[in-house]
């Protein structure tokens, strides 16, 4: 039983006539209604979380006889099942280190909204701090990904990419500046020294192509919890296929956030193996889709330096993907297969499924 | 002006695609925005061969097709943003900024677009409030092309604001507006940052401000403190006096990633008429409720809520500062959400209210 009881910040109180009283939960606009006695919702605005329960409790047998005690005891115990009363400290209650609780105790009250319980808040918080990341891809979306993983509090990452920051980089990176240009620093490493002076946490780089060549087994360690595709060379397929093939044979999640489309704010897509569909069945379903549409080849042979983007449409798809990263460790994900774009036009959100290919050479046999 | 002797080329990003009775489709990539054209098959042919290194003449020559008809066309297909000058697109391609103005190029016509994309720097930016959205906010801009900004906030950064904004370790205990100054000083000289450490609390000081900005400035309201309402009211008051175009960003108070509105003043509907709007609707099914009155709480939020909010403010203020109907603010009349869960946007639309008095509507 609840010791202090302390109605929650993300909590929104209605009450309708003297007997009925609606409980709106902030972040997901889930909504739990409940008639009962008027003296029971008039004690809604004692849970302050200052006085212990046995003295409200005391209190509403004082003022409204002794089958109150009973009836505002097992209210508690329901606001509590509930997740609508906590105990005020529960941060502290979590047992997570200091410095987490200092820097996502916001994060920590968004947990706490979608998941109802502290223990469970402070489960995935810790889950995110020990999660292993490789990141192919360290450009405009691979970098805004990164840094807002590091602000859910993600703290180990290898971090892949070759290029080296040219003057264009400075438009859309989430890291660089005038002076990592002049320098021409690689990407990987050039990123992995500000993470860690800005952050404090485990970053490696490897200054590497990510091509039919690559040794995957050592870059991605078997203890990696979730690779991260940002790659766009030659283009986010072909690399897509080749990352899938090796992660979903070892059942590790392969997030798709890159490509040259997700400078123009493409939604970022899961893979989890055995689960979603592979890349293999988005290459298929694709294919497929598009077999009528074929575009003639373009007079312009070198489109190089002819790309458009925006720096906020970067960060748009990076917010999709980290979302995306956070429902999977949050469990909260629907893990439906699609994909899925941003339309700048009227900000609508054009997105449709794809299935799992039941004759998938890749992922049919998961 | 586009004669037989100008020398065009399919934008690289458009496709070309054959569909059936000689018809066309221009599919524009990086807007997903897409036209289709019937073409006689030799007029098809000589843009097909449209590769920045031959006049239309040319084209026309080798392709049989008429080269009046061809330069007709061609002026249509470039007002559509499908084709570009060459000499146009070989400056773009040597600048910085190639991305941004080659995305404008969907929008505005290639002969336009670098005067386009110049008045970003024209602009003055008054970013109030510099903390999880404005942040964001603030660095996306410098990072589209805008130049000059004035930052308004009085808040140090503490350890709990690292889990959104766009401060690190090093910077706790800093001003915010002196830690994000500096960080958009180091993306380019060229950007002007002035910082005022206050805080919002009145119309009389923002109007101070206004005239800095020179009838050619744009005001984005990320301050939340008391409330997003609160702010959004004063930022409307002297906004609608000085004819100032303003956006609202963020609002943590009663929904998590809330985006728009986008406000003309005089021209389209105002904060006050889209509160009018929300507060009708709330009432369906929130009436004669009571609201208990619970001050001080700590709302939950996280990166990426507020990373993709700001997306958004940005977005609008660059169609702002752009000023041209072919590429329009997108948050005009109506707010955006986006639902977290499902990964959904919804939007609602907030008409120019005649009550309100602001527009003549």
């Amino acid at each position: 039983m609840i010791v202090r009881p302390f109605l929650r910040d993300g909590i929104d109180v209605y009450v309708r006539g003297d007997d009925e009283v609606h409980f709106v939960f902030l972040a997901t606009r889930k909504r739990i209604t409940v008639k009962v006695k008027p003296f029971l919702i008039q004690s809604l605005a004692w849970l302050e979380g200052k006085e212990d329960m046995d003295s409200l409790a005391e209190g509403m047998a004082r003022a409204h006889g002794t089958d109150a005690r009973e009836q505002f005891i097992a209210f508690l115990a329901y606001l509590e099942d509930k997740g609508i009363v906590i105990e005020p400290d529960w941060l502290a209650r979590t047992c997570l280190d200091e410095s987490t609780l200092a820097v996502q105790q916001r994060q920590l009250s968004f947990f706490l909204d979608l998941l109802g319980s502290p223990e469970k808040a402070a489960e995935v918080q810790r889950k995110i701090s020990q999660a292993r990341l490789v990141c192919f891809g360290v450009g405009a979306v691979g970098s805004w990904l990164l840094r807002q993983l590091l602000g859910l509090g993600f703290k180990h990452f290898v971090l892949v990419d070759h290029d080296q920051v040219e003057a264009a980089d400075i438009a859309r990176h989430a890291f660089f500046d005038a002076s990592d240009v002049s320098k021409a620093a690689f990407k990987a490493t050039a990123t992995a020294e500000r993470i860690r002076e800005q952050f404090g946490v485990e970053v490696v780089a490897k200054n590497e192509p990510l091509t039919t060549d690559t040794a995957l087994e050592t870059v991605i360690a078997p203890n990696t919890d979730l690779v991260i595709n940002a790659a766009d060379k030659p283009y986010i397929g072909y690399t897509s296929v080749l990352l899938s093939r090796f992660c979903v044979t070892r059942h590790i999640p392969l997030l798709v956030a890159g490509g040259f489309d997700a400078h123009l704010g493409s939604l970022g897509e899961l893979i989890v193996p055995g689960v979603t569909p592979c890349a293999d069945c988005y290459a298929d379903y694709f294919q497929e889709a598009l077999k009528d549409w074929q575009p003639i080849e373009h007079p312009v042979t070198d489109r190089q330096n002819a790309a458009g983007g925006l720096c906020s449409l970067s960060v748009f798809a990076a917010g999709s993907s980290a979302m995306k990263i956070l429902r999977y460790f949050l469990g909260e994900g629907d893990f439906d297969g699609g994909r899925g774009e941003l339309f700048f036009n009227n900000y609508q959100l054009d997105a449709f499924k794809v299935e799992r290919r039941p004759d998938c050479r890749v992922c049919s046999v998961l | 002006m586009i004669t037989p002797k100008s020398v065009l080329r399919l934008r690289p990003s458009v496709a070309m695609v054959p569909m059936s009775d000689e018809k066309w489709q221009f599919f524009q990539g990086n807007t997903r925005r897409d036209r289709v054209f019937k073409l006689q098959p030799e007029l098809a042919n000589a843009v097909k061969m449209l590769n920045g290194n031959c006049s239309l003449a040319s084209a026309a020559r080798h392709s049989k097709a008429d080269p009046l008809r061809l330069v007709e066309l061609a002026k249509v297909l470039h007002a559509g943003c499908l084709l570009e000058d060459a000499n146009v697109a070989e400056r773009i391609a040597k600048l910085p900024w190639r991305r941004v103005i080659n995305f404008l190029g969907d929008y505005i016509p290639s002969y336009e677009v670098e005067n386009a994309f110049l008045r970003l720097s024209e602009k003055t930016i008054l970013i109030l409030g510099v903390g999880g959205v404005g942040s964001w906010v603030a660095t996306q801009l410098c990072q589209s092309g805008f130049e000059r900004f004035i930052l308004v906030d009085d808040d140090e950064i503490e350890l709990s604001n690292l889990n959104r904004s766009l401060y690190s370790k090093p910077d706790v205990g800093r001003g915010k507006i002196d830690a994000l100054a500096e960080r958009m000083r180091a993306l380019s000289p060229k950007i002007c940052v002035r910082g005022e450490k206050e805080r919002l609390v009145d119309a009389s000081r923002l109007a101070e401000l206004i005239p800095e900005l020179q009838g050619s400035g744009i005001v984005v309201n990320c301050a939340d403190a008391p409330s997003v309402d609160a702010t959004s009211s004063i930022v409307d008051k002297v906004c609608k006096s000085t004819a100032t175009p303003y956006v609202i960003a963020g609002g943590y108070n009663l929904h998590l990633s809330l985006i728009g509105m986008t406000v003309l003043p005089g021209k389209t509907a105002c904060y006050h008429c889209g509160r009018l709007t929300l507060e009708e609707q709330q009432g369906d099914d929130l009436v004669d409720m009571r609201k208990l009155h619970r001050p001080w709480r700590n709302i939950g939020n996280l990166a990426p809520l507020a990373a993709i909010t700001a997306s958004f403010a940005a977005n609008e203020v660059i169609r702002l500062a752009i000023s041209d109907d072919r590429i329009p603010p997108a948050m005009i009349n109506r707010r955006g959400e986006f639902n977290f869960l499902t990964g959904e946007m919804h939007f609602v639309n907030l008409p120019p209210r005649r009550e309100c008095g602001c527009t003549p509507c």
